[in-house]
């Protein structure tokens, strides 16, 4: 029996994931991060629809007793801040991975010395050889 | 072989590689003089960048280690940069032939082909040899391809690829993980011609996979996700092109 508060909890979860869905496509976020939010939001979304999980976490309720509306906003403030600060790492990260990669491309373009681009006799023998450096 | 038809790079991802990087960069020497060579040293920690010094190949370093998908995504660039008509892509743990690259190469160019993967297998030969793990891995990538592409591409995750000038602006600037299953989807959803080519390996001689116990949870399902959104993409960019 699906009450009001289960359906909006998949309802919730549904557009909380479309968003995560559309950060990792714009490469907003990393996909790692995507995929952990996106678990939790439909684990917690498969609890509220499920009277025996439910009643499993109904135990930890003494440690939210004080006051339940309170911890939903914090955890709700808690869930965005999460997505939004792994949101700039995820910026951070792709600029300094284009930083990276663009120092890469740039050394790659200095000439090899004279002589090192010659053709070399093919030596077939890999392992033992190959770990010293030893060509034929 | 005396020379490439059309400009083609060859490039290594190498990351903590000094005990084959020698030998692989002689071989391709030795078997395609005709290519451009590229190393793209992935922030390695051991003797690698000592090893490509010594032996004189153009070599881009990663100042740290960024991961495989993006030291192709580098190669990219840089043959996208710098005017090549196709870009080689092939591993630094001397597990490929640098004398199957000729036949790879060739059927890459009569196929007209924008991705060609060298694949260790294929509908006759299966996944026989490899780790269970591995084999569920390859198997169920294989499956989702076919799923959401209606075309079965046996060999998922081989690093020996041909990837045509065409495909060089999506693959370097889409988030992918390794540029292996996931960017099929994406390839093949969008209508870029994708193929396999058999191809023979040798075993592991030095170093690790990077394929963690970690890995193999993490990876399947950061490439699921990717999947879903690769072919999410290419839908709209095919209504887009319609439109």
């Amino acid at each position: 029996v699906y009450n009001a508060a289960t359906v909006l909890a998949w309802v919730g979860s549904a557009a909380l994931v479309a968003w995560v869905f559309h950060l990792v496509r714009r490469d907003q976020l990393h996909v790692g991060y995507g995929v952990i939010i996106v678990i939790v939001l439909l684990a917690g979304a498969g609890v509220l629809s499920s009277s025996a999980a439910l009643r499993i976490t109904n135990r930890l309720r003494p440690l939210v007793e004080g006051a339940p509306g309170l911890f939903v906003l914090a955890l709700t403030f808690m869930f965005l801040m999460i997505v939004y600060i792994l949101a700039q790492v995820t910026a951070l990260s792709n600029r300094l991975t284009r930083v990276v990669q663009e120092l890469a491309i740039r050394q790659a373009q200095v000439p090899v010395p004279p002589g090192a681009s010659t053709v070399e006799p093919k030596v077939v023998a890999t392992g033992e050889s190959a770990a010293r450096g030893q060509s034929s | 072989m005396t020379g490439a038809p059309v400009r083609t790079l060859i490039a290594v991802p190498a990351y903590n590689e000094e005990k084959t990087i020698g030998q692989v960069v002689r071989n391709l020497r030795a078997d395609m003089p005709g290519f451009d060579l590229l190393v793209i040293d992935d922030g390695s920690r051991d003797g690698t960048a000592r090893e490509l010094a010594a032996i004189g190949v153009h070599t881009g370093t990663h100042l740290c280690n960024l991961g495989y998908g993006r030291a192709i995504q580098t190669a990219i660039k840089y043959a996208d940069c710098h005017g090549y008509d196709a870009l080689i892509t092939f591993d630094a743990d001397g597990q490929h032939r640098a004398s199957d690259l000729q036949a790879l190469y060739e059927a890459y160019l009569n196929g007209g082909y924008d991705l060609l993967i060298g694949s260790r297998f294929d509908a006759g030969r299966g996944y026989r040899g490899q780790p269970m793990v591995r084999q569920l891995g390859m198997r169920l990538f294989s499956v989702l391809i076919a799923l959401f592409t209606g075309r079965r591409i046996y060999d998922t995750s081989s690093g020996l690829k041909v990837i045509g000038r065409r495909a060089f602006e999506p693959l370097s600037s889409r988030p992918f993980v390794d540029l292996h299953a996931e960017a099929i989807v994406y390839l093949m959803s969008c209508g870029y011609r994708v193929g396999e080519y058999a191809i023979r390996v040798d075993e592991r001689v030095h170093g690790q996979s990077m394929h963690t116990p970690i890995n193999a949870i993490k990876y399947p399902l950061k490439v699921m996700f990717l999947i879903l959104i690769g072919a999410v993409d290419a839908r709209m960019f095919r209504r887009r092109e319609r439109v």
